[in-house]
């Protein structure tokens, strides 16, 4: 072990301490980890070494060379000390592009170390099942009710003036609820946003709980707008130029299940203001510079939340006999 | 006809195209304040079918039984899944596994190809005398439009035999089209026919119809006339963008596939960011009765590539959590072999699967037995495919009259698959 890697790894134990201590979770961390890095190579379509990581048999299988997890023994384990060696070393893996982020490699350490557990060893119908009849309670102490369906049947009818007043300018409007408190607002068709736009939405406050403002002009200051809307569930963002610091304004919408950013130019510090939300289920980070550290640290802060990356849609490899790529066009 | 009717027609046709007409986006409170179709808060907005006409093969595909003779040469491969396999040549399927809700217990009565797509298009089994709506005329019918210039509901690649709108009017049909990738056909007026000739020919076409229109006061002759004003209002629309795939990126196309299913999945996703609420994508070629593995293996090829990019695509873009995409077939294929190594039809047991819009990923519901012939498990009938999509989209299923007065729901006595959603 080189001299750097010694003084490296009890500083890489301390920040793993400092997560909380407990082994990173096989399907919520390390598959999306090995998805994003290794798959390509490692997978379906390319079988690099004989090695696959894209299943837990397929893991503990290992490649040629043997199994690549010893479980406990990280520094034993090619899984873990291929992706430290040096970045010119010929052996690092991934072999094309950048090293992984040093939260990755800590990730996939601390995995190891702890066991390199594949979580519950049931049945995935099983597991998913028990997951719905014993609800998570949510850690916060602050519970919120997130039955939007209840809150909605407490809700007054909303006001048709501000409605009409949004529908003039292009907005869609559907109701969610059987009472028609409860609002879809699509002002995504609606450009440019205003600031009187911004006024309607307020104007309708509790009863916008799905917000779509996808390509709209909407400026880091109007998103301010949110603050007014405590039923918000839903929130499409994506592709508007809204900035780190804006997102702050989420934290009055605790209720946010969904949050679009695609190609949305925030980062790490946006995602950071998100950590409170506690009903998170859903957020999309393609085309946003979110690095492997920031999606790490909401995902641990807001238990069940998925991260959506931009889709691995690169093209299949063109080399080999059974390549679907190219084929004519059936009639 | 005189100028003043023309400039009174040409001004209704303006209201028309830009969409501040009959359409209406000054809804009144009543509008918006009492929708009848919506029963609870739906979790997807959008559904994509994905048809597999034929009589997809359940064991080759998404229910394999590794192992046994009813497996033949065709091997299966693990997932992203633990515990979950799929059929050998569905790589890029298995490594999305994990955003799957399997139905392995799907059942049906219906063993020929055209009743059995009917049942699985309409939810109802055919019957003389009637014709009942497809999924996408049902979710016309019972919700509102979002986009009011593009059609509710769209199928890529279908046949001639499609319900479509069934006993709903014309306005509740799908929009059929066959090449994914040639765009909306006619959607531009023929060459040397001017902005302003066009509109003639249509003002002339609206004289000839008056007469009958006012004779004839009925929903249906009513909805014809809409539907022109639809049409006339897409093709000033830039809406009609949403047709046009060259504005993808070249590498994006390429990764859905060059055949018309990959492209017409592509298309399917540009249309329900559209808000084009239903898209049914077909791939035909499953009735495998001869050459099964080498068949099953082009299909499989095909399918893996559109159906994963598909869903890659949209999960990257924020589009699967409100898209409920089915991958449905009217049947599956017998687990024993013919005498021209290939499956016949078996509507006992099959498998469809679900993708997004609020479903649970990496999920198994029902099973068969080992040797996949019978649905050992929670069990799932035709309907009830119907009714989760219903469910999905908080459709309230309110009994509707077709027009010789009888009864009739969405998805008939289904039940919706409510432990499927997460």
């Amino acid at each position: 072990m080189t001299l750097v890697m010694r003084l490296l790894l009890p500083c890489l134990a301390l920040i793993a301490a400092a997560h909380g201590g407990e082994a990173p979770d096989y399907q919520k961390q390390i598959v999306p980890l090995l998805e994003a890095n290794c798959v390509s190579c490692h997978g379906a379509t390319k079988q690099k070494g004989g090695l696959r990581l894209d299943s837990r048999a397929a893991i503990e299988k290992g490649g040629k060379g043997g199994a690549v997890v010893i479980a406990g023994h990280p520094e034993q384990s090619p899984l873990y000390g291929r992706v430290v060696l040096p970045e010119d070393h010929e052996d690092i893996m991934p072999a094309k592009g950048d090293p992984l982020a040093q939260a990755d490699r800590e990730l996939l350490r601390a995995w190891i170390a702890g066991g390199a557990s594949f979580g519950d060893e049931a049945a995935p119908a099983d597991k998913a099942d028990a997951a719905t009849t014993a609800p998570v309670a949510p850690e916060s102490a602050q519970t919120v009710d997130t039955d939007l369906d209840r809150l909605a049947a407490a809700l007054p009818a909303p006001d048709a003036a501000a409605i009409a007043a949004l529908a003039r300018r292009g907005a869609r409007i559907v109701a969610l609820s059987a009472n028609g408190a409860l609002l879809d607002v699509d002002c995504s068709h609606a450009q440019p946003f205003s600031d009187a736009d911004a006024a309607a939405l307020r104007a309708l406050g509790a009863h916008v709980a799905w917000l779509d403002l996808g390509g709209t002009a909407v400026t880091s200051g109007q998103l301010e707008l949110v603050t007014a809307l405590p039923n918000l569930s839903r929130l499409h963002l994506e592709r508007t130029a809204v900035s780190d610091a804006s997102l702050r304004h989420l934290q009055q919408c605790p209720r946010l299940e969904y949050l679009n950013l695609v190609d949305v130019p925030v980062g790490d510090d946006g995602l950071a203001r998100l950590t409170g939300l506690r009903a998170l289920r859903t957020v999309c980070v393609g085309g946003t510079m979110a690095t492997d550290a920031g999606i790490a640290a909401l995902t641990a802060a807001v238990p069940g939340v998925t991260v959506e990356r931009a889709a691995a849609l690169a093209p299949l490899p063109s080399d080999g006999e059974d390549k679907p790529r190219k084929r004519k066009k059936k009639q | 006809m005189n100028d003043l009717s023309r400039r009174r027609f040409l001004n209704r046709m303006a209201n028309a195209c830009l969409g501040v007409g009959a359409l209406g986006l000054t809804p009144s409170l009543s509008a918006i304040g009492a929708e009848p179709g919506v029963r609870r808060r739906p979790t997807a907005k959008n559904v994509i079918m994905l048809y597999m006409a034929g009589g997809m093969s359940h064991l080759d595909t998404f229910d394999p039984k590794p192992g046994t003779a009813e497996q033949g040469a065709l091997q299966a491969i693990p997932t992203s899944v633990d515990g979950m396999s799929f059929g050998q040549h569905l790589p890029l399927l298995a490594a999305q596994a994990h955003r799957l809700t399997l139905l392995r217990s799907m059942t049906s009565t219906q063993g020929a190809h055209e009743q059995g797509e009917y049942f699985m298009r309409t939810g109802f089994v055919q019957r003389g005398g009637i014709r009942h709506p497809s999924l996408g005329a049902w979710i016309s019918h019972s919700s509102p439009r979002i986009n009011p210039t593009l059609p509710a509901s769209v199928v890529l690649g279908g046949g001639g035999q499609h319900p479509g709108a069934g006993f709903f009017t014309a306005a509740h049909a799908p929009l059929p089209l066959g090449d994914p990738a040639a765009g909306l056909p006619a959607a531009r007026p023929a060459p040397g026919i001017d902005d302003e000739r066009f509109r003639r020919r249509l003002a002339l076409a609206d004289a000839l119809d008056a007469g009958y229109r006012a004779g004839n006061d009925q929903p249906t002759v009513r909805a014809y006339g809409d539907l022109y004003r639809e049409a006339c209002a897409l093709m000033d629309s830039p809406d009609l963008a949403a047709f046009d795939l060259t504005k993808e990126p070249e590498a994006l196309r390429d990764r859905y596939g060059e055949d018309r299913f990959g492209q017409g999945c592509l298309l399917a996703r540009r249309l329900v960011e559209n808000d084009v609420r239903c898209v049914e994508v077909v791939m035909g070629g499953w009735d495998t009765h001869d050459d099964h593995a080498e068949r099953i293996a082009d299909q499989c090829a095909i399918l893996d590539q559109g159906a994963s990019a598909l869903i890659a695509d949209l999960a990257g873009r924020g589009l699967l959590d409100e898209t409920l995409v089915i991958l449905a077939t009217e049947f599956g294929r017998t687990p024993t072999f013919n005498e021209r190594d290939g499956r016949d039809h078996y509507p006992k047991a099959f498998s469809c699967w679900l993708a997004g819009g609020g479903v649970r990923g990496g999920h198994v519901h029902g099973a068969t037995d080992a040797r996949g012939a019978t649905a050992t498990s929670a069990p799932v009938q035709v309907q009830d495919l119907h009714a989760t999509a219903a469910h999905a989209l908080g459709l309230a299923r309110d009994e509707v009259l077709s027009p010789a007065g009888r009864p009739f729901r969405m998805a008939d006595k289904g039940t919706a698959l409510t432990s499927v959603f997460a």
